[in-house]
């Protein structure tokens, strides 16, 4: 098992999948987290996917790819196989800051590597004790590779140079592995609610085993320089309780939750609303039902117009009226615009009654009606564990992505032999992309030192 | 015609005689091909100097750099390719790749100028945070990493070719190539890993969730990895070069692809 980790293709084939996956899930539909709780009416809306019950994508589970089992398990393994690299990767790093060596190290160092042959003009003792000189002056730390009792072979060592900085690769193998721990924490322990657009004073039960409900004390949106709305700033005071209890408070605006015994109050927009009440012709104020709720009138009724509503019906059940309040949404700056119609039956034709863009009364028929026009938040509320590590674990892979770029160290393992001339230096450096640069530059300098000190 | 588009018709003008002067100094053979390539990336200089003055015009005539606006992004990625490349090709005296990335370069450019129109959808309040200019900045600068180490990796193959069909062409030196490859490799995996930490903790403390949902950054963490396998190409050895150089490759079309074309990929795709 080990070794299939280890095996070099096998962390390349899984990141190729998790590339290939994550342009699929951009191809193919994907469930939005809003819609978790009823995904199949959420698939038979959508017009370019096939009928939801003999789908194989559906079965395959390609519509909620972050959420199949087989996406889970490519994740597992490629934090497997992370693992695996970046427990080599340390190996060799511990080796070479420790600085010793044994001749079976050498199967560390990749099946490939680089090498090359420098003939030497001097005996192995004089080429080995040139090489540590030459190779001191050039910042290069050398350890004799120690060798096993009663077996003569040929003098080995390894230099290192910014050898501390072979800690950079465990360190992103390591790092990469933390972020995919705390993806897989988040996943599994952390939830979401749904969107909730409160009027200011309304309650919401956090749920999941909390104990805790909020309260949405105020919402403000600031203003720019001309009076518009500046849709970039906006917050809301919110209120923690347990029970009636107050157990705190806090303000969240875009992209700073308020945060509460790890609960995060988050704010995701704001939507228009609207509040009515209004007075009869004797004075008494107007009973109002919205429509599509089936519970008892009001004398205040307050409707937020969410994005995919533009329109919304209110019943005067003791006049047998409608009120159609259509909104069209703020663009460029300017405010929503209100259209209230009445409809005086079902049958009848729609009377427009007023076009607004601010708070104002209306009246008709002795009725008289007063319209608030103002805004709602949107928030959502969430318990995320594990999100910490993952941001923390992308930050270290950028830590040690970086080291590994800038000041990349160099290893060289290096044995002197007695060859046809004096002495044969053999060397070997890990290969790969990049390598081979300062490999055969070093190599070069090599030669040159040890045929022209003769 | 907008002041921007006569920035983007110098900087083209400029970059095909950078293009030319690098085929001349292609076929000049080994004897010639020093006396021309100073004068191509002179050219490739001003080039890119050009397309740094478009994209402050054409981010003046907007009144805000938008990372939602197709032909900044364009011209960004463009801007980005080219200095990357020049601070490569001299930093690391390792030029060579300069015919492909001109050509590239050249591409993007047109594509901005003819191809698209300015502005984009506004962004909401959400996707206007500092947070996201910097995300957009790193992912720019990364694709135009990978982009370099593609062009690179396109030339060594090229290379490969038509060396082993006997043309006698001043080709730059494997190990240039190789070493270009790598220096533009890891810029990419750093900066767009940048990108994504900086997306992550944004969309993470905005919305709550580990992405914003916008696809062009899932397109974006592919390319990262397979920037990555190019980059730990290092296990499999003597392959090791030519898978670099094909994985290279494979990031810059993801990296440019994410970048520019999601949204109409998308659209043809009836998504």
């Amino acid at each position: 098992m080990w070794r299939f980790f280890a095996a070099p293709a096998t962390l390349l084939i899984l990141l190729a999948l998790l590339a290939v996956i994550l342009i699929l899930s951009t191809l193919i539909p994907q469930i939005p987290p809003d819609v978790s709780t009823s995904p199949q009416y959420w698939l038979a809306l959508q017009p370019d996917i096939p009928s939801p019950g003999n789908d194989l994508a559906q079965a395959l589970g390609l519509y909620g790819i972050y959420h199949a089992f087989w996406f889970r398990l490519l994740l597992v393994l490629t934090g497997l196989a992370l693992f695996v690299w970046g427990v080599g990767s340390a190996e060799l790093a511990w080796r070479a800051s420790r600085g010793r060596w044994t001749p079976s190290d050498l199967a560390l160092w990749s099946c490939h590597p680089l090498r090359n042959r420098l003939p030497a003009s001097r005996a192995p003792d004089q080429a080995q004790a040139q090489l540590g000189d030459y190779l001191g002056r050039r910042g290069y730390r050398t350890a004799e590779v120690t060798r096993s009792h009663g077996i003569e072979t040929a003098p080995n060592w390894v230099a290192s140079r910014r050898g501390i900085l072979l800690w950079g690769r465990p360190l992103a193998f390591a790092s990469l592995l933390l972020a995919l721990l705390g993806l897989a924490i988040m996943t599994t322990w952390g939830w979401q609610s749904n969107q909730w657009q409160p009027a200011a004073g309304e309650r919401m039960v956090v749920g999941h085993g909390t104990g805790y409900t909020i309260r949405l004390d105020a919402f403000e949106l600031f203003t720019g320089s001309e009076g518009q709305p500046d849709d970039g700033r906006y917050e809301s005071r919110i209120t923690w309780l347990e029970g009636d209890q107050t157990a705190g408070q806090g303000i969240t605006s875009v992209g700073r939750p308020a945060t509460w015994d790890g609960l995060a109050v988050r704010q995701v927009g704001y939507v228009p609303d609207v509040t009515l009440r209004g007075l009869d012709q004797a004075g008494k104020p107007l009973r109002l039902l919205p429509g599509g709720i089936t519970s008892n009138a009001a004398e205040q009724v307050s409707m937020a117009f969410d994005s995919s509503e533009t329109q919304q019906v209110i019943v005067l059940p003791d006049q047998g009226y409608f009120l159609l309040l259509n909104l069209e949404p703020a663009s460029a700056g300017v405010e929503p615009l209100l259209r209230l119609a009445l409809l005086r039956s079902a049958e009848a034709e729609q009377q427009p009654l007023a076009v607004l863009r601010q708070s104002d009364a209306v009246s008709f028929d002795g009725l008289k009606l007063e319209v608030d026009l103002g805004y709602r938040p949107v928030v959502k509320v969430d318990y995320r564990p594990g999100m910490a590590l993952v941001i923390a674990g992308i930050v270290l892979s950028v830590v040690g992505l970086a080291v590994g770029w800038l000041f990349g160290s160099r290893l060289v393992w290096m044995a002197v032999a007695p060859g046809e001339e004096k002495a044969v230096v053999h060397l070997l450096a890990f290969g790969g992309v990049g390598e081979s640069g300062w490999f055969s530059q070093l190599t070069a300098q090599l030669e040159e030192e040890l045929t022209d000190a003769v | 015609m907008p002041s921007e588009a006569w920035a983007f018709a110098v900087a083209a003008l400029l970059l095909v005689a950078a293009v030319v002067v690098e085929v001349v100094a292609l076929v000049a053979g080994p004897a010639g091909a020093g006396r021309w390539r100073v004068p191509g990336l002179w050219l490739a200089a001003v080039a890119a100097a050009a397309l740094v003055v478009a994209l402050i015009l054409a981010v003046a005539a907007r009144q805000a750099w938008s990372p939602f606006d197709l032909q900044q992004i364009a011209v960004s990625l463009a801007a980005a390719t080219l200095v990357i490349y020049l601070v490569l090709a001299v930093g690391l005296k390792a030029g060579g790749g300069g015919l492909p990335v001109g050509l590239v370069v050249l591409a993007l450019i047109l594509f901005a100028w003819l191809g698209v129109r300015p502005g984009g959808s506004a962004p909401d309040a959400i996707q206007r945070g500092l947070a996201i200019q910097v995300q957009w900045a790193c992912f720019i600068v990364g694709s135009g990493g990978a982009i370099v180490a593609g062009c690179a990796g396109l030339a060594l193959a090229v290379r490969a070719r038509l060396i082993g069909r006997g043309r006698e062409l001043a080709w730059p030196r494997r190990a240039d190539l190789h070493h270009l490859l790598s220096v533009a490799a890891g810029l990419a995996a750093v900066a767009l890993a940048a990108g994504l930490a900086v997306g992550t903790w944004w969309a993470w403390q905005a919305t709550g969730l580990p992405g914003t949902g916008d696809p062009r950054v899932a397109w974006l963490v592919a390319a990262w990895l397979v920037v990555l396998m190019a980059v730990w190409t290092y296990r499999l050895g003597e392959r090791s070069g030519r898978w670099a150089a094909g994985l290279s490759l494979v990031a810059a079309a993801l990296a440019i692809t994410g970048l520019l074309a999601v949204t109409d990929l998308r659209l043809i795709l009836g998504l």
